[in-house]
């Protein structure tokens, strides 16, 4: 008689405890659901925005892109960079161009370098608006300007910051 | 609910040491087999004996007991409460049946109030030893019977249901049948004790019967007056041989009223079933709803049948639930892949791709803006060279931009004298300060200058300074 009481209990005690489980359960999996949605919703949003915006995000990333140079090797990079650097400076009637790596400041993205010439300020200037506008990856880190009373020119040092990414299969732009 | 009422009871009766099984529907009791010998039930060790019908249907089986198997008493109590009139009635039981422990679990009690308007209770036990045997021996058949109850017990119930005041004073209940007549005592609507006479010859002249009858109730009259310090105040009779006149006649014998109680089973043939006893008058109406019967059968069978209800309410509420949640657990597990696969279907850039592209765009943005906040080298040198006056002249210049912007100066001026020394520096101050923004604190006092002594010029004074200043 006992045990018919006690195995009632078990059973009563077995489908409550069934039905509290299966009740958090499904209380979990709605939640769950529920989240999946609000996800889906700002994912439709944020997929709605990024169409929308497409065009500017690439524009920006491209921009920030062109900020480090992307090259196999740094070495080549730099020597091909002290080639351009030197035609430029030319162009602008810069005199006497000495280009020098400092390879204790070397890093994974970044080299020092520096550039001596001789010229005058108006020149020098112009040569620093193209240096800017055609090579967006080299940064002026700092300039010296010193003027001799008996020359006409001045003598300039200009310190230069490259920055660049390896790549393994890349083209040296 | 009316369809879940069970309408046949099934059951057992005990009458002059005879096992009966039967069956109690709406209209009659119905033997389903023929009487065993009570000896041979509770020696019996095959279970043979016990009919199909029972077998696979004893829910709520009720054990009908002669009314002399039951024993009572009364006594006063000061509290209602449950567990202590309990322990206190088998304590009780147990002191004055020292020989048969298993009594004092066989009880059922009702309570009253006496006349003082103390608390009373009325507790009926089973004393016939051959009763717990019988009980072990229904167990062992896997009948144990949620019920154990005697005819004078469920008379106690059918008359307060039929009488009015049957609870005030004392009423004796007179059951009459062709081969016996049963008294039964009552006092304040509770059953105090039976007599049973038994007529040798059914053929007998109803004056004997009658006379017989007045004499064995006169006698009971004075044991019920001894009992209860009170009288008689009503006499019923309940015949089921048809059209006797017994009330009437015992009425004159016993110069009192007898009430005769209306035969609502006057149709059945009673006198087959007159071998069962009083027991075979009763049908299921009569014992339904079993709860609402005294019951003396043991604490863990009453114990079940209080539980059992609850239980299998919870049981049928657990399977209820049980079926909503998992239908529910379907449904949501059926609708969550659907959602799990949005991607794929629609045939757009994952939300991973978009998380990405949102991280480099943001990465870009921070690095433009820096860029952007760069201090211009060739500003910075067409500033100096718009600010510098005409008498002075510059010899070095350092523009820092990174890590600490900064612009340090070495000059000479040309002047008359200190006054137009100051008014180019201060010229000079002044047009740095408008070109600059961040620089408002610099004065002449952080200038250091000196004098020229080595000029070769003597008409004018040379002074050489140096100067710096931090870039915002």
């Amino acid at each position: 008689m006992k045990n018919k009481i006690i195995k009632r209990w078990i059973i009563v005690g077995i489908m409550w405890i069934g039905a509290l489980f299966l009740a958090y359960w499904n209380g979990e999996i709605t939640k769950q659901t529920k989240r999946i949605i609000e996800q889906e919703e700002i994912y439709k949003l944020e997929n709605r925005s990024f169409k929308s915006q497409s065009e500017n995000i690439s524009k920006i990333i491209k921009k920030a892109e062109n900020l480090y140079q992307t090259v196999d090797a740094p070495n080549i990079g730099i020597l091909i960079l002290e080639k351009k650097l030197h035609f430029l400076a030319s162009n602008y009637r810069l005199t006497q161009i000495n280009i020098k790596i400092d390879q204790t400041k070397k890093s994974e993205s970044s080299a020092l370098l520096s550039i001596a010439f001789n010229g005058s300020l108006k020149n020098t200037i112009q040569w620093l608006t193209a240096l800017q506008r055609d090579f967006p990856y080299i940064i002026v880190r700092g300039l010296e300007i010193i003027q001799e009373p008996s020359k006409k020119q001045a003598k300039f040092k200009v310190s230069l910051n490259y920055r660049y990414r390896i790549v393994s299969s890349g083209k040296v732009i | 609910m009316g369809i879940f009422k069970n309408n046949k009871i099934r059951g057992s009766i005990v009458n002059n040491e005879e096992f009966y099984f039967m069956e109690f529907d709406q209209d009659s009791a119905k033997p389903i087999s023929d009487g065993i010998p009570l000896n041979q039930f509770l020696t019996e060790v095959e279970s043979d004996l016990i009919p199909d019908k029972i077998r696979h249907k004893k829910d709520n089986y009720i054990l009908i007991v002669p009314d002399y198997w039951l024993g009572n008493y009364s006594f006063q109590f000061q509290t209602k409460k449950r567990s202590l009139v309990e322990t206190y009635i088998e304590r009780k039981l147990n002191a004055e049946h020292p020989g048969d422990p298993e009594i004092k679990y066989f009880f059922d009690y009702s309570n009253f109030r006496t006349e003082q308007g103390d608390m009373g209770f009325y507790v009926y036990f089973l004393q016939e030893p051959k009763s717990i045997q019988l009980y072990q021996q229904c167990i062992k058949y896997k009948l144990a019977p949620a019920f154990i109850t005697a005819p004078s017990l469920i008379w106690e119930r059918k008359l307060t249901q039929v009488v009015s005041d049957f609870a005030k004073g004392g009423k004796l209940f007179i059951y009459l049948t062709s081969r016996e007549c049963f008294l039964y005592f009552f006092f304040s609507g509770h059953y105090l004790f039976s007599r049973n006479i038994s007529f040798s010859n059914s053929e007998i002249e109803s004056s004997e019967k009658l006379a017989t009858l007045t004499f064995e109730i006169n006698q009971s009259l004075y044991s019920f007056s001894q009992k209860t310090k009170s009288g008689m105040d009503q006499i019923y009779l309940l015949s089921t041989v048809p059209g006797q006149g017994y009330a009437q006649n015992l009425a004159e014998m016993l110069d009192r009223k007898v009430l005769e109680l209306d035969n609502q089973e006057q149709d059945r043939e009673m006198e087959a079933l007159e071998y069962l006893g009083p027991a075979g008058y009763f049908t299921a109406r009569d014992l339904a709803p079993s709860r609402k019967l005294l019951n003396v059968v043991n604490k863990q069978a009453k114990t079940e049948l209080e539980w059992r209800p609850i239980q299998i309410q919870g049981i049928a509420i657990g399977i209820c639930l049980l079926l909503l949640l998992i239908g529910q657990w379907i449904f949501v597990w059926k609708w969550f892949p659907y959602r799990h696969t949005y991607n794929i279907k629609s045939g757009t850039m994952s939300k991973n791709e978009i998380v990405q592209i949102y991280h480099r765009y943001n990465d870009s943005l921070e690095l433009l803006l820096q860029e952007g906040a760069r201090i211009s080298p060739q500003n910075t040198l067409i500033k100096v060279a718009q600010s510098t006056p005409k008498n002075i002249r510059l010899k070095k210049m350092l523009v820092e931009i990174e890590p600490n912007p900064s612009v340090s100066m070495e000059g000479i001026s040309k002047s008359q004298g200190p006054d137009q020394f100051k008014d180019s520096l201060s010229s000079l101050l002044t047009n740095l300060k408008s070109r600059f923004q961040g620089i408002k604190t610099l004065n002449i006092k952080d200038i250091d200058f000196e004098i020229d002594k080595e000029s070769k010029d003597l008409s004018v004074n040379t002074y050489r300074f140096k100067f710096k200043f931090n870039l915002p």
